[in-house]
């Protein structure tokens, strides 16, 4: 198969768009979307500064490539944040790739240790606040990268989110009858009293599209699975389900997003934004809910301000490489 | 009936082409006989992909869903859809 734009061997068919395409325009593509995407909603100002999250996975690492490729176009300035969960057979290939993926891209990085905060890794945590592992790690994630994004100076928080997860995670909120769940697809949102606004450049990228990326551009990524991971979830499920009406009606998935971001859906508030009285982050109650789960896992609030503090020193070291 | 028995292996070596696949995320590896002149969408559809849902590399070099297999490729799929979807 050759490329529909120069005749040169093609990576990948986009049946959606009738295309074939060889690694250099599917690249291009891809970063006319992400431009879309950057531009999309708020604005971002001259020399702002965008923080993109890196997980190690293929997502966060197409996420970054592209972003890196636009910068200088849409003049920001980017810089990337990644967590090391610490778990075992894991998270150590996860940290390598996403220092390999740094110096790659060039790209300014600020590697944030779990166990060098709280002593242990997210499972533990997980086992002493009894409570499912990916509950956790979505919560200590969430915080943790508007934490840094915030001391870093960031105005946007970009992560890997593609249209595929996007697509699912509005397919499982109309299952479990939940509405928030659609307000949060919004490309990007702007940044309000500490809470750094999401940007997801991947918003009309699929998640094969953004492998055959990847993989074409010799992205360093793991592509192994978090043993945490649930295949018969409901993500998953619907991902599958997606998979196959976008078979047989190829454009379906992108439509489904794009119409659902035309919504006017009103956002329900989950209470008036004010500050954690431990921690002073956004929140919508009294301690918000990282400063609990730290509670509950170290049996006091003192882990809190050292956690500020060692965040503190890494984003200060990245900031200087910026 | 020998030489039937015979005639027939002979025209299925000649109909079919040996691949062996690595699949991933896990490692797992899989050796499959496939029609000659089988393309990359009629192997991954063989294993059971949903078009679009996995991509075929041979040598570090991906290949594009019509590229056609030769007898003895050895390839790595490399699975899409990913599992969780962390902190949207």
């Amino acid at each position: 198969m050759k490329c529909s734009r120069c005749g040169l061997k093609a990576v990948i068919y986009l049946r959606y768009a009738r295309l074939a395409l060889c690694h250099l325009h599917l690249e291009e593509y891809l970063a006319k979307r992400v431009v879309d995407a950057v531009k999309h909603g708020a604005p971002i100002g001259k020399d702002q500064l965008i923080v993109v999250a890196v997980s190690g996975g293929k997502d966060s690492a197409a996420a970054a490539s592209l972003l890196s490729l636009v910068k200088d176009q849409l003049r920001f300035k980017l810089a990337s944040v990644h967590i090391d969960l610490g778990i075992p057979g894991y998270s150590e290939e996860n940290r390598k790739t996403a220092l390999l993926l740094a110096e790659k891209l060039s790209l300014p990085l600020a590697v944030l240790d779990l166990k060098e905060v709280l002593g242990f890794n997210v499972v533990e945590a997980a086992r002493r606040a009894k409570r499912p592992v990916c509950s956790v790690c979505g919560l200590l994630k969430r915080y943790l990268l508007n934490l840094s994004a915030s001391l870093t100076g960031a105005t946007r928080l970009a992560t890997g989110h593609n249209l595929d997860d996007l697509a699912a995670y509005a397919v499982k909120g109309f299952l479990t009858h939940e509405e928030t769940p659609i307000s949060k697809l919004i490309g990007h949102t702007g940044t309000v009293d500490g809470l750094i606004g999401r940007l997801r450049p991947l918003i009309e990228v699929g998640e094969y599209e953004a492998l055959v990326y990847a993989l074409s551009s010799k992205l360093p990524f793991n592509h192994e699975e978090c043993p945490y991971v649930n295949r018969r979830g409901l993500e998953f499920r619907a991902k599958e389900f997606l998979a196959l009406l976008e078979e047989e009606r190829p454009g379906f998935k992108l439509a489904f997003l794009r119409g659902l971001l035309k919504k006017k859906v009103e956002v329900k508030a989950e209470g008036e934004l004010r500050k954690c009285s431990m921690c002073s982050m956004p929140t919508s109650s009294e301690v918000c809910a990282f400063c609990r789960l730290i509670y509950r896992v170290k049996g006091s609030y003192d882990t809190v301000e050292k956690v500020h503090k060692y965040v503190e020193e890494k984003t200060r070291e990245l900031r200087s490489l910026i | 009936m020998l030489s039937l028995n015979v005639g027939l292996r002979s025209y299925m070596e000649e109909t079919r082409i040996k691949v062996e696949v690595k699949v991933k995320p896990g490692g797992a590896t899989r050796s499959l006989e496939v029609k000659k002149g089988a393309k990359v969408k009629d192997l991954l559809k063989s294993l059971g992909y949903t078009l679009g849902t996995a991509v075929a590399v041979r040598e570090g070099e991906v290949l594009s869903e019509d590229e056609a297999l030769v007898d003895g490729d050895r390839l790595e799929v490399y699975e899409a859809i990913s599992g969780g979807l962390g902190e949207v």
